[in-house]
């Protein structure tokens, strides 16, 4: 096997990789959430969201979950942005949660590019 | 495959290890840079003055210590003082840019990035900040 095949399926197993690692990163996400919703106000909690967001988001795109990554990181500037304004409420989070749903099933699919 | 003698010595800073497994391959076997990966702020403080750098390649968002305090611990140390610094980021908005800038980093690179073209973007950042 020559070395740009030998690389070409190294990258293509990491993105593998990285797709069946993905129901566990929106787990955290979830958790993390779950503690926001506890208490709306707790900027600690909200903190270590946009964290976690910020880890998905920067990594989604380089693994080929482009879309994803995108959707990730303008959720991660409205968190950022609820902090900033202290505009966290119940019903914004109840929303972002139905919308994290939606990355779970975009999760079981294969990279996108 | 082993870097070359010459070749351009990279200290890379990123904890997610799926990004830091994705990247030594763009920078080593892709690109031939000669790499040390870090885990943390800590391990790249500890490494640093042995491996000697030409570029601090700096994730931003992580764990106990962020890129830019890094940033300012390695220049307190005799080799990170001088080496080049690039933050690796998601967080690419003009005034974030400008914030990573006014910190002493000589470029940022956005998170996605294209791990087939990262050696070289590393290098010409390398070559026109005169490493």
């Amino acid at each position: 096997m020559n070395i740009d095949a030998e690389l070409s399926q190294q990258l293509a197993q990491l993105r593998k990789q990285f797709a069946d690692g993905l129901p566990r990163r929106i787990d955290a996400i979830d958790t993390a959430l779950d503690a926001c919703r506890a208490d709306p106000s707790n900027d600690t909690a909200l903190q270590a969201l946009v964290t976690v967001l910020h880890t998905l988001g920067g990594a989604a795109g380089i693994f080929g979950f482009s879309e994803l990554g995108k959707e990730v990181r303008n959720t991660e500037r409205m968190v950022g942005d609820w902090i900033e304004s202290g505009e966290s409420d119940h019903d914004r989070l109840d929303a972002l949660a139905s919308r994290i749903s939606g990355w779970r099933a975009q999760s079981t699919l294969s990279p996108q590019d | 495959m082993k870097p070359t003698p010459d070749a351009l010595k990279v200290l890379y800073v990123e904890d997610d290890p799926d990004i830091q497994t994705i990247v030594r391959i763009a920078l080593e076997d892709i690109g031939q840079l000669d790499v040390c990966a870090c885990e943390s702020g800590a391990q790249a403080l500890t490494e640093i003055e042995r491996f000697k750098p030409d570029v601090m390649l700096l994730d931003v968002m992580m764990p106990a210590m962020d890129g830019p305090t890094l940033l300012g611990h390695l220049r307190q140390t005799a080799h990170g003082a001088g080496a080049l610094a690039i933050f690796m980021t998601a967080r690419v908005q003009h005034s974030e840019i400008e914030q990573y800038l006014a910190l002493g980093a000589v470029d940022v690179i956005p998170k996605p990035f294209d791990p087939m073209t990262l050696a070289d973007q590393v290098r010409a950042i390398a070559a026109r900040s005169g490493a």
